[in-house]
């Protein structure tokens, strides 16, 4: 006897028959227990909690009971016709619903990974690479006689920094702010940058001068937004990479941002190389 | 039923978010490390202990401004930033850029809804799709002003309508607005305040609005979670309270007044807003919070009135007289203008021991297009669609009259904040606005300096080193003349140099309001004047000339002068008498905006408005106060 059960069993015939039934067993049992939490609308304390909390923020008080009640109501009212809306596939095709899934999603993607510390290495070597975000603006030291033009004055003034200008050629002063007039401003500056030279002394020809003219040698007369000037230029620096020593901290917060952004960018590539895109609108007809 | 469903859509979002924060802590922290950190690299950034010149506004709007938004602006405090620093941007269409870039800036968007009409016009927002998104987003003028009435219903009755009082929107744009300054200071570069504007405007017996509008600026980023609105009070005294809490658990604040012109005779009333008596503590407490007020601004200049002021020649200068939005004109009679203030408050000094009115001054533009352009030749409108000028050139300059308030022609292309500090940087420009060493142009880059002593020797101007002299032995504005015991009377330096890339120096004068008795007395003195004109026997000193010609709209800077020194003393000083003394500075007349802009589209000129003006700076004043 026992040796025909144990044949009979080992029949694949058999063996096939007893899965089916199980499987029929399971499938039925998650069905009807499926249905069962789909029936179910739980509202618990933590779920209760929430709705006070928001209506806290909203309008800084706490419900009281007819409130909660009717916030509670309107709750299970809500997770109803939103569950008949799912069954009927009212969220398929929503644009709303899509842009607040994608965004929702998004927002738990990015800067998911900790960023670890750079080291000095990584950092100079971003810095390195990335010159544009460092450099210095292009600036210029120079001295200047003024010649004021105040009250219709202004060929005598030009004049008379011509004439200057003769008697400074074969001198060796590099700075002679007494033959000319009081400027209200500075004689000397060090170190301008063009934005500079723009609110101190205008948008005028001695813009232009102090970033092209020669230097080391009496030039002019060039204007400004006060009169005449004639200008000694002692020093000029081309726009240039600030040294990464003085900088360390600007270098690694930029370091930071690219770092996060790349890493946005690779974990999302990541995800997309799942997906086959299909361009169907750049197939010829 | 409408409104609980949609407090459930909000408070269902907000859930949202708190849930998705919650589950990203860490995200927070590592933002606020690297925020800290870019601030940290401020390093030693030179100081000028003679101090240099700054320029800049602490009054300008973008799209997270609930009125701005709906006049289509479209900028972001970035933008703005961007804008000062002179970056050329995009405004309507157009490509627009500073002829001179300014140093520092302060977005003041309002506090009231702020950021909430952005929020809900989003295109990748939430609200995609609700019939609000849809009613906003419209391109229908129509349904455009339906929606800004609707809207105007909450701020006119100062009670919040829940749709667009969403806390999570507000909180944050605000956030928005303190990391773009974080973003875009430059230590020694450029400086950038975090700020707000609280919009108290309580309403008339008819109904129309009083402005008693103030910006708050703030000396770092370490603020209040969200801005003091003029929902939480209208009443400037609560605003003041919320600014001493502030101060206990963040960065230094200070609040400052505009449009004293439009506040209906409120804005320096000598009763509370709730109409008790100004006492003592009131007057401390306004002036530990309020140490400055705005002179100039797009919506006029609050310095004085032709009517209040009859033999100033120049007092009738950028005039704006209706209520905010209101067809109704502002009374002003008394409470509205600084100059006859500053003798109000003297009159209270003398029976409270403490000047209400005791403000230094500067300026601003209250643009609502996030763009600060207070060039005259390169103004491009500053309230997006309501004076598209690039477009609308034609009905704008020949507009009469616009739905409520001033035709767009009124708005002045004004003003700017010129600052005396040791660096820019917060903290220098922040101390100097609150020890008052600052002033206020009509959109100009004239530089003013002012400095008071008891014993200034007349020719300490002649010599190079004068402002160090001066600081040794006197006071600049914004200051107290000190306690004297000898019988000297006040002496005065002043100077003043043009902005280059705007037209000459006329004069500058000394203004002097002085209070005995209960009674105010106010005085013009011209102190330095360009060519070899004379006082006439009239006591006033002959016009500069006019070199403008409105055809082509230009002038030449043929007269006045480039720069001007003067020294002076009070010889009618009265040792027994309250005295506040500013100084201004007035350049030689040139065209208006509206005389640029009409010649560049050849129409008419506009007649709301003079073709030609003559621009000015206004200081903060110096006090001097009789010892008992």
């Amino acid at each position: 006897m026992q040796t025909s059960i144990k044949r009979l069993l080992s029949e694949p015939l058999v063996q096939f028959l007893i899965l089916g039934v199980l499987l029929f067993l399971l499938t039925s049992y998650v069905r009807e227990h499926r249905d069962k939490q789909s029936r179910e609308i739980v509202v618990d304390n933590e779920r209760i909690g929430m709705m006070v909390m928001s209506y806290k923020t909203q309008t800084g008080e706490l419900p009281n009971k007819v409130q909660l009640d009717a916030m509670i109501d309107n709750y299970i009212r809500e997770e109803i016709s939103y569950r008949e809306a799912k069954k009927m596939g009212l969220d398929k095709d929503d644009e709303i619903i899509r842009r607040r899934l994608s965004q929702k999603f998004d927002f738990l993607q990015t800067d998911l990974k900790e960023i670890a510390e750079p080291t000095e290495q990584e950092l100079e070597q971003f810095y390195n690479s990335h010159p544009e975000l460092f450099q210095k603006e292009a600036t210029v030291s120079f001295s200047h006689i003024y010649f004021s033009t105040d009250n219709g004055t202004d060929t005598k003034a030009k004049q008379k920094a011509l004439t200057v200008l003769q008697q400074l050629k074969n001198s060796k002063l590099q700075r002679a702010p007494e033959k000319g007039d009081r400027f209200p401003l500075q004689y000397d500056y060090a170190e301008q940058a063009a934005v500079d030279i723009q609110q101190n002394f205008g948008n005028k020809s001695i813009l232009d001068e102090l970033f092209k003219g020669p230097l080391n040698t009496w030039i002019g007369p060039v204007e400004s937004g006060y009169g005449w000037h004639l200008i000694f230029i002692s020093k000029r620096s081309n726009a240039a990479e600030i040294p990464f020593a003085s900088i360390k901290e600007d270098v690694k917060a930029k370091w930071v941002e690219a770092t996060k952004a790349a890493q946005n960018k690779r974990i999302f590539d990541q995800l997309g190389e799942k997906y086959i895109i299909k361009r169907a609108y750049l197939e010829s007809k | 039923m409408q409104s609980t469903k949609s407090n459930l859509n909000i408070a269902l979002i907000c859930v949202l978010l708190l849930y998705a924060c919650n589950n990203n802590p860490k995200k927070q922290e590592t933002n606020k490390d690297s925020l800290a950190t870019a601030h940290d690299s401020s390093v030693a950034i030179a100081a000028n202990p003679l101090k240099d010149c700054f320029f800049g506004d602490l009054h300008l709007h973008t799209s997270l401004s609930p009125d701005a938004n709906f006049m289509n602006t479209t900028s972001l405090p970035e933008d703005s930033y961007r804008y000062a620093m002179g970056e050329e941007v995009d405004y309507l269409g157009n490509k627009i850029k500073r002829n001179t870039p300014l140093d520092f800036l302060a977005v003041t968007d309002h506090a009231e809804y702020l950021g909430a009409i952005a929020a809900i016009k989003d295109p990748k927002g939430s609200f995609v799709g609700t019939d609000l998104y849809k009613q906003l987003s419209s391109t229908d003028q129509k349904d455009i002003a339906k929606a800004y009435a609707d809207f105007m219903v909450g701020v006119i009755n100062n009670k919040p309508d829940p749709k667009f009082n969403n806390e999570s929107a507000i909180k944050s744009a605000w956030q928005h607005v303190i990391n773009a300054a974080n973003t875009y200071y430059k230590p020694g570069r450029f400086t950038t305040l975090v700020g707000f504007e609280w919009t108290s405007m309580p309403p008339n017996a008819n109904k129309h609005s009083q402005n008693l509008h103030r910006c708050v600026i703030f000396k770092g980023s370490k603020v209040p979670d969200k801005p003091f609105s003029a929902f939480d009070s209208d009443d400037p005294e609560n605003l003041w309270a919320w600014l001493e809490n502030a101060r206990k658990s963040g960065d230094d604040a200070i609040a400052v007044p505009h449009n004293g012109n439009v506040s209906n005779q409120l804005m320096f009333d000598t009763k509370t807003l709730s109409g008790k008596p100004l006492t003592k503590e009131y007057a401390i407490t306004r002036m530990n919070n309020e140490p400055l007020t705005e002179i100039v601004q797009g919506k006029g200049q609050s310095e004085t009135h032709p009517a209040l002021s009859p033999t100033d020649e120049f007092a009738s200068f950028e005039l704006v007289e209706t209520l905010l939005a209101s067809p109704e004109k502002a009374k002003f009679k008394t409470g509205s203008y600084i100059r006859q203030a500053y003798g109000v408050g003297q009159e209270l000094q003398e029976k409270l021991g403490v000047n209400p009115f005791k403000y230094g001054l500067e300026a601003g533009t209250d643009y609502h297009s996030g763009f600060s352009s207070t060039e005259e030749n390169n103004y491009h409108g500053s309230h997006a669609s309501q004076d598209n000028i690039e477009k609308d050139y034609k009905s704008i300059l020949s507009a009469t009259e616009s739905i409520g308030g001033e035709p767009p022609t009124k708005i002045g292309a004004a003003g700017l904040t010129g600052v005396w500090a040791e660096s820019n940087t917060r903290d220098a420009i922040f101390n100097a606005l609150k020890r008052k060493e600052c002033f206020g142009t009509s959109g100009n880059r004239i530089k003013v300096r002012m400095f008071a002593s008891w014993n200034f020797n007349k020719d300490i101007i002649k010599q190079n080193d004068w402002v160090k002299q001066a600081y040794a032995s006197g006071v600049p504005m914004g200051a107290d003349l000190p306690a004297n015991s000898n019988s000297s009377k006040p002496k005065f330096l002043v100077q003043a140099s043009k902005d280059p890339n705007a037209a000459n120096l006329d004069r500058i004068q000394i203004i002097k309001v002085s209070t005995k008795n209960g009674k105010s007395a106010e005085k013009i003195y011209d102190v330095v004047w360009s060519g070899e004109r004379k006082v006439g026997s009239n006591g006033k000193l002959a016009p500069v000339g006019n070199t403008v010609d409105i055809k082509t709209a230009t002038y030449t800077n043929t007269i006045g002068s480039a720069e001007l020194i003067g020294y002076w003393e009070d010889t009618e000083f009265d040792p027994g008498a309250y005295a506040t003394y500013y100084a201004r500075v007035l350049e030689i007349p040139t065209p208006r905006w509206t005389t640029y802009q009409a010649v560049k589209h050849n129409v008419a000129l506009s007649k709301t408005v003079p073709a030609i003006i003559q621009e000015r700076a206004w200081t903060s004043p110096v006090w001097y106060t009789p010892t008992k």
